[in-house]
């Protein structure tokens, strides 16, 4: 019988990622106070996603299966949310007209429509009056992750741009994880709170509250980083 | 044999060009110096200037507490002066202090214009972490010259504490050949803010350069 001989490759998925580039905030001669934000800055459901599970490591029906597994999760982890009442979006957007109230700057949501996928908007409906900038706060995903037979921890994603309401101008363009596996050179990062930590699947649908309170938590600071990019 | 033998070989190879060896700096919490100047030098500033044929141009450098000082605001600290790059040849520029494995410097970036005055700095919560950096990203404008790196004392003393998360890919050979497994990992890493450490400077060439 012959031994297995291993090697240990190390290899960083994020250092193999294009570098993102955002575009940095030049503050004007007169200050933006006044902005509109884009609606639908959250998708509808929450992810659970395990990175490097183990199933995943079994070929074509490993993945079949890991993705089975990875589908039930995250309906589990989102019914715990709903059991809840968690509204997500409402508690982040108001999170973040407070956050612009505290750096001087009035927001104002705008209503409607949905976007058709989760990517900027390619045309920006009308600054209400007086606003001088508009927000496309587009959270690309947020929920739970765990890089591989870890611990669940909260995490979000998400794409901010200011536009300049009255010539399109992109004023400031950036990218921000919360809790980011494998992150990509670029982007801002943010550390995940401790305080929210679950060992399993059990463990996160069992405690619903607190669940929501971890993705509100990470919603609230990523919202107060890309505040801190608009000065 | 021989197989088993060769494949010892190569792996060993490997594993001796993955195992660097660099040594753990601690933080540095205190400096002191008499001899430091009131006005930053600009003439020995480093050029940020970027090889044309690069998107992104990296400079590492290193603060030492034995290098150029400044006394600034009533704080003597190390520092070091860039050129910026001329108006229009960039995207933006992105300066702070490199994440080491103990310590981060505490960074302070203020611009200068060619005289050596201030026009822009930025406050605290504007430096943000990205992986490798503790930074600021601004695009440099028409009057800003010179990029001052200094040391903001307050945090000294601190740590920042983070949790890592990242997943690995280890190559398994055997008898039948070789295959992958992917795996995730975790860490907490503890850096304390220091007076001395390494500097990251990162010029993104603009869009429409070629």
């Amino acid at each position: 019988m012959k031994k297995s001989i291993a090697a240990l490759g190390l290899l960083s998925l994020g250092a193999c990622a294009s570098p993102y580039v955002g575009t940095p905030y030049t503050a004007p001669a007169v200050p933006v106070t006044s902005v509109g934000i884009v609606d639908d800055t959250l998708p509808d459901e929450a992810i659970a996603y395990e990175a490097a599970s183990t199933m995943g490591n079994f070929g074509l029906l490993g993945a079949l299966i890991d993705a089975g597994v990875q589908d039930s999760r995250k309906d589990r982890v989102n019914e715990a949310l709903a059991s809840v009442n968690h509204t997500p979006e409402a508690t982040f957007e108001a999170h973040l007209i407070g956050a612009l109230a505290d750096a001087g700057i009035k927001g104002a949501m705008l209503q409607g429509p949905d976007r058709e996928k989760r990517a900027f908007l390619e045309k920006y409906p009308v600054a209400p009056a007086g606003a001088q900038a508009l927000i496309d706060f587009n959270v690309t995903g947020y929920g739970y992750v765990n890089a591989g037979n870890q611990l669940w921890r909260p995490t979000v994603a998400a794409d901010v741009k200011m536009v300049d309401a009255a010539t399109g101008k992109t004023l400031m363009e950036n990218r921000i994880v919360y809790n980011p596996v494998d992150a990509q050179a670029g982007i801002v990062t943010l550390a995940p709170n401790p305080e929210f930590v679950f060992q399993n699947r059990e463990d996160m649908i069992s405690q619903p509250e607190r669940l929501a309170e971890g993705i509100d938590d990470a919603l609230k600071q990523v919202a107060d980083a890309a505040v801190r990019l608009m000065k | 044999m021989r197989t088993k033998l060769l494949l010892l070989a190569v792996t060993s190879a490997m594993l001796a060009g993955c195992a660097t060896t660099v040594p753990i700096q601690p933080a540095t919490l205190s400096f002191d110096r008499a001899d430091c100047v009131s006005t930053p030098e600009t003439v020995t500033a480093v050029s940020l200037t970027p090889d044309k044929d690069k998107k992104i141009w990296v400079l590492d450098s290193q603060l030492s507490a034995s290098g150029q000082c400044l006394e600034r605001n009533g704080v003597s600290a190390p520092y070091m002066v860039f050129a910026l790059p001329d108006d229009g040849r960039t995207k933006m520029v992105e300066l702070g202090a490199g994440l080491e494995l103990a310590r981060v410097l505490s960074p302070r970036v203020v611009l200068l214009d060619a005289e050596g005055a201030e026009t822009r700095s930025f406050t605290r919560d504007q430096y943000m972490f990205r992986p490798g950096l503790l930074s600021v990203q601004f695009v440099p404008q028409e009057n800003e010259r010179y990029a001052l790196v200094t040391v903001d004392p307050e945090p000294i003393g601190q740590s920042h504490d983070t949790i890592v998360a990242g997943t690995s890919v280890t190559t398994i050979y055997t008898g039948f050949g070789a295959s992958n497994w992917r795996s995730g990992h975790e860490a907490m890493m503890s850096r304390g803010f220091s007076y001395e450490g390494a500097v990251r400077a990162l010029v993104y060439r603009a869009d429409e350069e070629k």
